[in-house]
Protein backbone atom coordinates (compact mmCIF):
# COMPACT_ATOMS: atom_id res chain seq x y z
CA UNK A 1 0.00 0.00 0.00
CA UNK A 2 1.44 3.28 -0.81
CA UNK A 3 2.55 5.86 1.78
CA UNK A 4 -0.25 8.50 1.70
CA UNK A 5 -3.11 5.98 0.31
CA UNK A 6 -5.68 7.67 2.64
CA UNK A 7 -4.77 11.25 1.44
CA UNK A 8 -7.97 13.07 -0.18
CA UNK A 9 -5.64 15.01 -2.31
CA UNK A 10 -3.34 13.66 -5.26
CA UNK A 11 0.39 12.51 -3.85
CA UNK A 12 2.67 12.12 -6.80
CA UNK A 13 4.48 8.87 -6.68
CA UNK A 14 7.26 10.44 -6.86
CA UNK A 15 6.58 12.32 -3.48
CA UNK A 16 5.66 8.96 -1.82
CA UNK A 17 8.96 7.12 -3.11
CA UNK A 18 11.10 9.83 -1.37
CA UNK A 19 8.95 10.06 1.88
CA UNK A 20 8.61 6.34 2.22
CA UNK A 21 12.71 6.09 1.99
CA UNK A 22 12.79 8.81 4.62
CA UNK A 23 10.67 7.40 7.21
CA UNK A 24 12.36 4.26 6.73
CA UNK A 25 15.14 5.70 7.01
CA UNK A 26 14.70 5.97 10.72
CA UNK A 27 14.77 2.44 11.98
CA UNK A 28 18.09 1.62 10.23
CA UNK A 29 21.69 2.45 11.53
CA UNK A 30 23.30 5.30 10.76
CA UNK A 31 26.38 6.90 10.66
CA UNK A 32 26.88 7.65 14.91
CA UNK A 33 23.37 5.85 15.77
CA UNK A 34 21.83 2.59 16.17
CA UNK A 35 18.73 1.96 14.65
CA UNK A 36 17.35 1.64 18.37
CA UNK A 37 19.16 4.92 18.73
CA UNK A 38 17.88 6.48 16.00
CA UNK A 39 14.35 5.67 16.44
CA UNK A 40 14.29 6.68 19.91
CA UNK A 41 15.33 10.26 18.69
CA UNK A 42 12.47 10.39 16.38
CA UNK A 43 10.66 9.12 18.95
CA UNK A 44 11.22 11.94 21.42
CA UNK A 45 11.24 14.72 18.69
CA UNK A 46 7.66 13.47 18.44
CA UNK A 47 6.75 13.31 22.22
CA UNK A 48 8.33 16.84 22.28
CA UNK A 49 5.91 18.25 19.22
CA UNK A 50 3.24 16.56 20.45
CA UNK A 51 3.12 17.91 24.20
CA UNK A 52 3.27 21.18 23.08
CA UNK A 53 0.21 20.79 21.06
CA UNK A 54 2.23 21.66 17.43
CA UNK A 55 1.09 17.69 16.49
CA UNK A 56 -0.92 15.37 17.18
CA UNK A 57 0.27 11.73 18.90
CA UNK A 58 -0.09 8.73 16.73
CA UNK A 59 0.52 6.62 19.60
CA UNK A 60 4.19 5.73 18.90
CA UNK A 61 6.29 7.87 21.61
CA UNK A 62 6.65 4.54 23.66
CA UNK A 63 9.68 4.44 21.12
CA UNK A 64 11.26 7.15 22.75
CA UNK A 65 12.59 4.34 25.32
CA UNK A 66 14.16 2.33 23.16
CA UNK A 67 17.27 3.29 22.52
CA UNK A 68 18.19 5.04 26.41
CA UNK A 69 19.20 7.97 25.37
CA UNK A 70 21.35 9.99 27.38
CA UNK A 71 19.53 13.52 28.63
CA UNK A 72 21.99 15.84 26.08
CA UNK A 73 20.96 13.81 23.45
CA UNK A 74 16.91 14.40 23.96
CA UNK A 75 17.40 17.70 24.87
CA UNK A 76 19.02 17.97 21.29
CA UNK A 77 16.05 16.08 19.48
CA UNK A 78 13.49 17.94 21.23
CA UNK A 79 14.99 21.72 20.77
CA UNK A 80 15.22 20.88 17.12
CA UNK A 81 12.01 19.80 17.31
CA UNK A 82 10.33 22.25 18.63
CA UNK A 83 12.40 24.69 15.33
CA UNK A 84 15.47 24.85 16.90
CA UNK A 85 15.13 28.50 17.50
CA UNK A 86 17.32 29.08 20.64
CA UNK A 87 20.15 26.84 19.67
CA UNK A 88 23.15 28.55 19.91
CA UNK A 89 27.25 27.99 20.03
CA UNK A 90 27.03 27.45 23.88
CA UNK A 91 24.49 24.56 23.58
CA UNK A 92 25.64 22.56 21.11
CA UNK A 93 29.37 22.85 23.02
CA UNK A 94 27.64 22.10 26.36
CA UNK A 95 25.52 19.13 24.67
CA UNK A 96 29.13 17.73 23.20
CA UNK A 97 30.47 18.15 26.83
CA UNK A 98 27.41 16.20 28.19
CA UNK A 99 28.81 13.79 25.82
CA UNK A 100 26.92 13.76 22.16
CA UNK A 101 29.49 13.42 19.98
CA UNK A 102 30.18 16.43 17.05
CA UNK A 103 28.68 13.73 14.37
CA UNK A 104 26.02 12.14 16.62
CA UNK A 105 24.64 15.62 17.03
CA UNK A 106 24.52 16.92 13.32
CA UNK A 107 22.94 12.89 12.70
CA UNK A 108 20.32 13.95 15.57
CA UNK A 109 19.69 17.49 13.49
CA UNK A 110 19.17 15.93 10.11
CA UNK A 111 17.63 12.74 11.40
CA UNK A 112 14.95 15.08 13.54
CA UNK A 113 14.74 17.83 10.69
CA UNK A 114 13.80 15.29 8.26
CA UNK A 115 10.86 14.44 10.69
CA UNK A 116 9.41 17.71 10.85
CA UNK A 117 9.28 17.49 7.16
CA UNK A 118 7.58 14.43 6.69
CA UNK A 119 5.32 15.14 9.49
CA UNK A 120 4.23 19.21 8.16
CA UNK A 121 3.11 17.83 5.34
CA UNK A 122 0.81 15.24 6.53
CA UNK A 123 -0.59 17.67 8.61
CA UNK A 124 -0.69 19.81 5.49
CA UNK A 125 -3.07 17.28 3.16
CA UNK A 126 -4.88 16.42 6.58
CA UNK A 127 -3.80 12.82 7.67
CA UNK A 128 -2.35 11.90 10.07
CA UNK A 129 1.83 11.46 10.91
CA UNK A 130 3.01 8.39 9.28
CA UNK A 131 3.61 5.91 12.26
CA UNK A 132 7.66 5.37 13.07
CA UNK A 133 8.66 1.72 12.07
CA UNK A 134 10.32 -0.53 15.20
CA UNK A 135 14.19 -0.80 14.44
CA UNK A 136 15.50 -3.18 11.95
CA UNK A 137 18.86 -4.52 12.66
CA UNK A 138 21.49 -4.14 15.81
CA UNK A 139 24.64 -3.46 13.22
CA UNK A 140 27.14 -0.77 14.73
CA UNK A 141 27.23 2.58 13.35
CA UNK A 142 30.69 3.48 11.59
CA UNK A 143 31.33 6.53 13.22
CA UNK A 144 33.12 7.61 10.32
CA UNK A 145 34.04 10.79 10.29
CA UNK A 146 34.62 13.09 6.97
CA UNK A 147 38.57 13.91 6.53
CA UNK A 148 37.84 16.40 4.37
CA UNK A 149 35.36 18.24 7.34
CA UNK A 150 37.02 21.62 8.71
CA UNK A 151 35.55 24.31 10.85
CA UNK A 152 34.12 27.04 9.02
CA UNK A 153 32.63 29.28 11.68
CA UNK A 154 29.26 27.43 12.02
CA UNK A 155 28.58 25.38 15.32
CA UNK A 156 30.16 22.04 13.82
CA UNK A 157 32.67 21.62 10.97
CA UNK A 158 31.01 21.20 7.67
CA UNK A 159 32.75 19.73 4.08
CA UNK A 160 33.63 22.74 2.22
CA UNK A 161 32.65 23.10 -1.39
CA UNK A 162 34.85 21.90 -4.20
CA UNK A 163 37.52 21.53 -4.92
CA UNK A 164 38.82 22.48 -1.13
CA UNK A 165 36.21 19.32 -0.18
CA UNK A 166 37.84 17.03 -2.21
CA UNK A 167 36.11 14.13 -3.98
CA UNK A 168 33.77 13.87 -0.81
CA UNK A 169 32.34 17.54 -1.97
CA UNK A 170 32.32 16.54 -5.34
CA UNK A 171 30.18 13.63 -4.39
CA UNK A 172 27.66 15.55 -2.67
CA UNK A 173 27.53 18.84 -4.06
CA UNK A 174 29.03 19.12 -7.72
CA UNK A 175 31.92 21.38 -8.54
CA UNK A 176 29.57 24.64 -8.25
CA UNK A 177 29.89 26.66 -5.17
CA UNK A 178 26.82 24.89 -2.85
CA UNK A 179 24.74 27.24 -0.81
CA UNK A 180 25.58 26.78 2.88
CA UNK A 181 22.27 25.43 3.91
CA UNK A 182 23.11 22.46 1.84
CA UNK A 183 26.50 22.17 3.58
CA UNK A 184 25.36 22.04 7.19
CA UNK A 185 25.04 18.54 7.45
CA UNK A 186 27.82 17.43 5.57
CA UNK A 187 30.15 16.25 8.96
CA UNK A 188 27.18 12.96 8.14
CA UNK A 189 27.19 13.23 4.43
CA UNK A 190 24.55 11.02 4.87
CA UNK A 191 22.38 13.16 5.90
CA UNK A 192 23.43 15.81 3.87
CA UNK A 193 22.95 13.50 0.73
CA UNK A 194 18.92 13.30 1.94
CA UNK A 195 18.75 16.95 2.81
CA UNK A 196 19.79 17.89 -0.68
CA UNK A 197 17.78 14.71 -2.46
CA UNK A 198 14.49 16.51 -0.98
CA UNK A 199 15.05 19.88 -1.58
CA UNK A 200 16.32 19.14 -5.45
CA UNK A 201 13.00 17.19 -5.53
CA UNK A 202 10.60 19.83 -3.66
CA UNK A 203 11.93 22.87 -4.05
CA UNK A 204 15.01 23.80 -6.34
CA UNK A 205 18.49 21.94 -6.89
CA UNK A 206 21.79 24.01 -6.42
CA UNK A 207 21.64 24.73 -10.55
CA UNK A 208 18.14 26.12 -10.49
CA UNK A 209 17.46 28.26 -7.31
CA UNK A 210 18.98 30.93 -8.71
CA UNK A 211 16.18 31.22 -11.83
CA UNK A 212 13.18 33.01 -10.60
CA UNK A 213 11.53 32.73 -13.62
CA UNK A 214 11.33 29.26 -12.93
CA UNK A 215 8.58 27.25 -11.08
CA UNK A 216 8.77 23.56 -9.74
CA UNK A 217 5.44 23.10 -8.97
CA UNK A 218 2.94 23.45 -11.30
CA UNK A 219 0.29 24.19 -9.15
CA UNK A 220 2.46 26.78 -7.83
CA UNK A 221 4.56 30.22 -9.33
CA UNK A 222 7.97 30.90 -7.99
CA UNK A 223 6.56 33.57 -5.94
CA UNK A 224 3.97 31.53 -4.54
CA UNK A 225 6.31 29.17 -3.11
CA UNK A 226 8.34 31.87 -1.84
CA UNK A 227 5.85 33.23 0.56
CA UNK A 228 5.17 30.09 1.94
CA UNK A 229 8.54 29.28 2.33
CA UNK A 230 9.03 32.63 3.85
CA UNK A 231 5.93 32.35 6.28
CA UNK A 232 7.54 29.21 7.74
CA UNK A 233 11.03 31.06 8.16
CA UNK A 234 9.86 33.41 10.07
CA UNK A 235 7.49 31.05 12.42
CA UNK A 236 10.65 29.47 12.90
CA UNK A 237 12.91 32.58 13.44
CA UNK A 238 15.21 31.59 10.62
CA UNK A 239 17.25 34.08 9.86
CA UNK A 240 18.82 32.11 6.61
CA UNK B 1 0.26 38.27 -5.41
CA UNK B 2 -2.89 35.99 -6.63
CA UNK B 3 -3.92 33.82 -3.66
CA UNK B 4 -1.29 35.09 -1.73
CA UNK B 5 -3.46 35.65 1.36
CA UNK B 6 -4.89 31.96 1.11
CA UNK B 7 -1.25 30.62 1.15
CA UNK B 8 -0.21 32.85 3.55
CA UNK B 9 -2.92 31.73 5.82
CA UNK B 10 -2.58 28.57 5.02
CA UNK B 11 1.40 28.25 5.59
CA UNK B 12 0.32 29.93 9.09
CA UNK B 13 -2.02 27.18 10.09
CA UNK B 14 0.08 24.30 8.97
CA UNK B 15 2.13 25.17 12.31
CA UNK B 16 -0.67 25.97 14.33
CA UNK B 17 -2.28 23.75 17.13
CA UNK B 18 -5.87 24.54 16.26
CA UNK B 19 -6.68 21.72 13.59
CA UNK B 20 -10.33 23.42 12.72
CA UNK B 21 -8.21 26.45 11.52
CA UNK B 22 -6.12 24.22 9.23
CA UNK B 23 -9.33 22.57 7.95
CA UNK B 24 -10.59 25.81 7.29
CA UNK B 25 -7.40 27.84 5.68
CA UNK B 26 -6.39 23.85 3.82
CA UNK B 27 -10.70 24.03 2.42
CA UNK B 28 -9.90 28.05 1.46
CA UNK B 29 -6.88 26.83 -0.70
CA UNK B 30 -8.74 24.24 -2.02
CA UNK B 31 -11.58 26.05 -3.62
CA UNK B 32 -9.46 29.23 -5.31
CA UNK B 33 -6.54 26.98 -6.11
CA UNK B 34 -7.67 23.31 -6.22
CA UNK B 35 -6.04 20.51 -4.77
CA UNK B 36 -2.01 20.17 -6.46
CA UNK B 37 -2.10 23.40 -4.91
CA UNK B 38 -2.91 22.10 -1.26
CA UNK B 39 0.02 19.13 -2.26
CA UNK B 40 2.10 21.61 -3.69
CA UNK B 41 2.24 24.14 -0.24
CA UNK B 42 2.28 21.42 2.13
CA UNK B 43 5.52 20.17 0.04
CA UNK B 44 7.07 23.84 1.05
CA UNK B 45 5.91 24.40 4.19
CA UNK B 46 7.26 20.56 4.89
CA UNK B 47 10.92 21.53 3.26
CA UNK B 48 10.67 24.99 4.85
CA UNK B 49 10.12 22.89 8.38
CA UNK B 50 13.54 21.01 7.52
CA UNK B 51 16.15 23.72 6.31
CA UNK B 52 15.11 25.96 8.87
CA UNK B 53 15.86 23.30 11.51
CA UNK B 54 19.06 22.64 10.13
CA UNK B 55 19.86 26.25 9.51
CA UNK B 56 19.39 26.95 13.29
CA UNK B 57 21.01 24.08 15.07
CA UNK B 58 24.12 23.86 13.09
CA UNK B 59 24.33 28.00 12.73
CA UNK B 60 25.17 28.21 9.68
CA UNK B 61 25.71 31.95 8.02
CA UNK B 62 23.63 33.52 5.18
CA UNK B 63 25.45 33.65 1.78
CA UNK B 64 27.14 36.65 0.69
CA UNK B 65 25.30 36.90 -2.24
CA UNK B 66 22.22 37.15 -0.11
CA UNK B 67 22.97 39.08 2.39
CA UNK B 68 23.48 42.74 0.53
CA UNK B 69 19.98 42.22 -1.68
CA UNK B 70 17.99 41.68 1.06
CA UNK B 71 20.06 44.26 3.97
CA UNK B 72 16.88 46.64 3.63
CA UNK B 73 13.93 44.11 3.88
CA UNK B 74 15.88 41.94 6.79
CA UNK B 75 16.12 45.57 8.86
CA UNK B 76 12.33 46.35 7.84
CA UNK B 77 10.71 43.27 8.58
CA UNK B 78 12.37 42.41 11.97
CA UNK B 79 14.26 39.33 10.70
CA UNK B 80 17.29 41.16 12.20
CA UNK B 81 16.32 40.40 15.56
CA UNK B 82 15.62 36.33 15.42
CA UNK B 83 18.19 34.46 17.47
CA UNK B 84 19.97 33.48 14.11
CA UNK B 85 20.95 36.34 13.09
CA UNK B 86 23.65 36.22 15.51
CA UNK B 87 24.98 33.32 13.36
CA UNK B 88 25.46 35.54 10.48
CA UNK B 89 25.44 39.13 11.61
CA UNK B 90 27.80 38.66 14.62
CA UNK B 91 30.07 37.69 12.70
CA UNK B 92 30.47 40.67 9.77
Amino acid sequence: MSLYADAEYPVSAHTETLHADQLRSFARPGTWGTAAQRTAIAATARKARCDTCVQESVGDEELASLGNLPDAAVRVASAVALGGIGIDRAFCTQVQAEGVTEGAYVEIVGLVARLAHLDVFARGIGVPSRKLAEPVDDTEPSRERPVEAKREGYFTATVPNWPEGGVLAESLFGKNPAPNILRSLSLVPEEARRLIAIMDQEYFSGETIGDFTLSTHEALTRPQIEIVAAKISEYNQCFY
Amino acid sequence: MEHGRELVTFARSVLSPDLDQLAAARRQLLDCMGPAAVVSASIIAAGFSLVDRAANAIGISVDEMVLTPSKDFRERLGINRFPSAANTLGAT
